[in-house]
């Protein structure tokens, strides 16, 4: 247990002091979502909605965590791998999860000091009403989003274990689609949704979707706990399959790839 | 493919044992499967008694490897930090861990990089990094997978002079090591196994398996060779090359069973349109064994 809480405090440092040590790379990964919320904003306010302006502020904070999710945890393993740190993290007597769970924590800090930048950013130069009535609730909203969204992260990147270079690939895929679904644009969930109930529903397991649906309420419309049960309860259930379906996966998966000789296999 | 046939080896503790053969031989997978990185399809394993299939979790506190031409760990973080890294996974508590860390800068000769990004080290300190960061759980068996890969002379001597150091540091500790250079192969280890295309060719000390070539020839002889120079050298076997591109002198050490085949060799070099400039006997060395039991082809 010491072992595996010393992998993830190690792996935590390593990832946040790596930003420090660039932190040119903070105001450029700020930059496109800030951007994004200057368009979406500009479409809001054309179109007469000066409230939900403010939306799209969220929304472009949360793309800065999606795209974090992609980039530096679920194709983790395979930049790991080309520098040969996979193999080392295999050999090493400790819980491979702690390594994802250290990835995640170090990345959430990172990825959560850009998106206060783009937050800051953006209301200040777009004059957005703020209306938070509930600190709590917003603190909780977002502590369980992130753990549902990193639990996803996770569960790609040990999906990712033993592949190469299409996961690059496979993350451009998924990069607008889950813009689109989740809301980063638009609602996508509820009565503002443009999309039929199936789409909603499909849109729903991704756990941005609820994620960025309640922090609006809290942040833009000043709405408090009690009227969240709902999404506290679908990111809780998510969080609850992803994070364990995460761990069965990469044990699955070192097996596999141990099997087949994968997990060293290098240039694929 | 078979990447192993029916291998059988059992390395003594406290030795540096030795896996040589030319690429494909089946070293690599031989070192993932006793690190736990591979199963095998058929077969056991056993490193320290353990079982490498069903036993990986106690294999894995014990034992390190060291792959020559990696860059492990982060180029963002400190020759210093990369090191607690890695000591954290293997749940060294601070004060052994900081003390662990200045023993290894100190013997690896890391002391004045010790604080410099590893993003900014050249190849040979990034190599004795690796090498450093494979003793940091002081393993009872270290494997090198080709560590002077790719370094100059002086950092090869270098990190070969370190691993023999770090063997004598105590008797418990074993190197399994795998290499290309049978110079390296012959200064390092007690023990040697030579393999090709998955099978076991020879095993024993670097001494015991010169004597295998002591009764053979060998001949050193330099040639101008023509436009068609595969098709001669494919009719030698057991031959090493090198090439001088300045004279375009071609030198081709070669293991005969007698002196007698000089004339036919010779023959055939220059019925093919080739010079031979110069013939010289030599003694048989370890690269002769080599040579000998590989079948040659190979150019250096």
């Amino acid at each position: 247990m010491k072992t595996n809480l010393r992998a993830v405090y190690a792996r935590t440092y390593v990832r946040v002091k790596s930003q420090f040590r660039e932190p040119e790379w903070l105001i450029s990964d700020a930059l496109i979502p800030v951007m994004v919320v200057f368009a979406a904003a500009t479409l809001y306010r054309v179109s007469g909605s000066q409230q939900i302006a403010g939306f799209a502020v969220v929304g472009g904070v949360m793309m800065a965590f999606w795209d974090n999710v992609l980039w530096l945890m679920a194709s983790q393993l395979y930049w790991e791998k080309e520098s040969g740190n996979l193999d080392l993290f295999i050999i090493a007597p400790v819980s491979k999860m702690s390594i994802l769970l250290g990835m995640s924590l170090g990345s959430i800090i990172n990825t959560s000091i850009r998106a206060a930048l783009i937050f800051l950013i953006a209301t200040f130069v777009l004059k957005v009403e703020i209306n938070l009535a509930d600190p709590l609730a917003l603190l909780l909203l977002f502590v369980l989003t992130l753990t549902a969204l990193y639990g996803l992260g996770m569960l790609m990147s040990s999906l990712y274990l033993l592949y190469g270079r299409s996961v690059l690939n496979l993350n451009d895929v998924l990069t607008e689609p889950v813009y689109l679904l989740s809301g980063l644009y638009f609602p996508t969930i509820g009565k503002h949704s443009p999309f039929p109930a199936i789409i909603q529903f499909l849109a729903s397991l991704i756990p941005l979707t609820f994620g960025i649906d309640g922090l609006r309420r809290t942040i833009i419309l000043g709405e408090s706990l009690g009227s969240l049960v709902s999404h506290f309860a679908v990111l809780a259930v998510l969080t609850a399959v992803l994070i364990p379906m995460a761990w069965k996966t990469l044990q699955y998966m070192e097996n596999l790839g141990r099997r087949q000789g994968r997990l060293s296999l290098r240039w694929m | 493919m078979r990447a192993l046939d029916n291998i059988n080896i059992q390395v003594i503790e406290g030795e540096i044992f030795g896996l040589l053969g030319p690429n494909g031989a089946g070293k690599t997978t031989l070192v993932k499967i006793l690190t736990t990185l591979l199963l095998p399809t058929a077969g056991k394993a056993y490193v320290l008694g353990y079982d490498v299939e069903s036993e990986a979790g106690k294999i894995r506190p014990l034992i390190n490897l060291v792959s020559g031409g990696d860059t492990p760990g982060y180029g963002l973080i400190t020759v210093r930090e990369n090191l607690w890294f890695y000591s954290m996974l293997y749940g060294l508590d601070r004060t052994t861990s900081m003390k662990k860390i200045k023993q290894l800068i100190n013997e690896m000769e890391l002391v004045e990089v010790a604080d410099e990004l590893l993003r900014n080290l050249s190849t040979g300190y990034r190599q004795r990094l690796n090498l450093a960061r494979g003793l940091i759980n002081d393993p009872r068996v270290l494997f090198l997978d080709e560590p002077t890969i790719g370094l100059d002379a002086v950092s090869a001597r270098k990190v070969r002079r370190l691993i023999k150091d770090w063997v004598k540091g105590d008797s418990g500790r074993t190197v399994i090591l795998t290499s290309h250079y049978m110079a390296e192969v012959e200064e390092l280890c007690n023990r040697v196994a030579i393999l090709n295309h998955g099978r076991l060719l020879a095993l024993g000390t670097p001494e015991e398996l010169k004597k295998s070539v002591s009764g053979k020839a060998v001949v050193i002889i330099d040639v101008k060779l023509p436009e068609n120079l595969e098709q001669i050298l494919q009719e030698l076997k057991g031959y090493y090359e090198t090439y001088d591109p300045a004279s375009g002198i071609h030198r081709l050490r070669v293991v005969l069973e007698d002196w007698s085949e000089t004339a036919d060799i010779v023959e055939k070099i220059t019925a093919k349109g080739g010079k031979v400039l110069s013939l010289t006997r030599a003694l048989p060395s370890f690269e002769d064994v080599y040579i000998k039991l590989v079948g040659g082809g190979e150019s250096v």
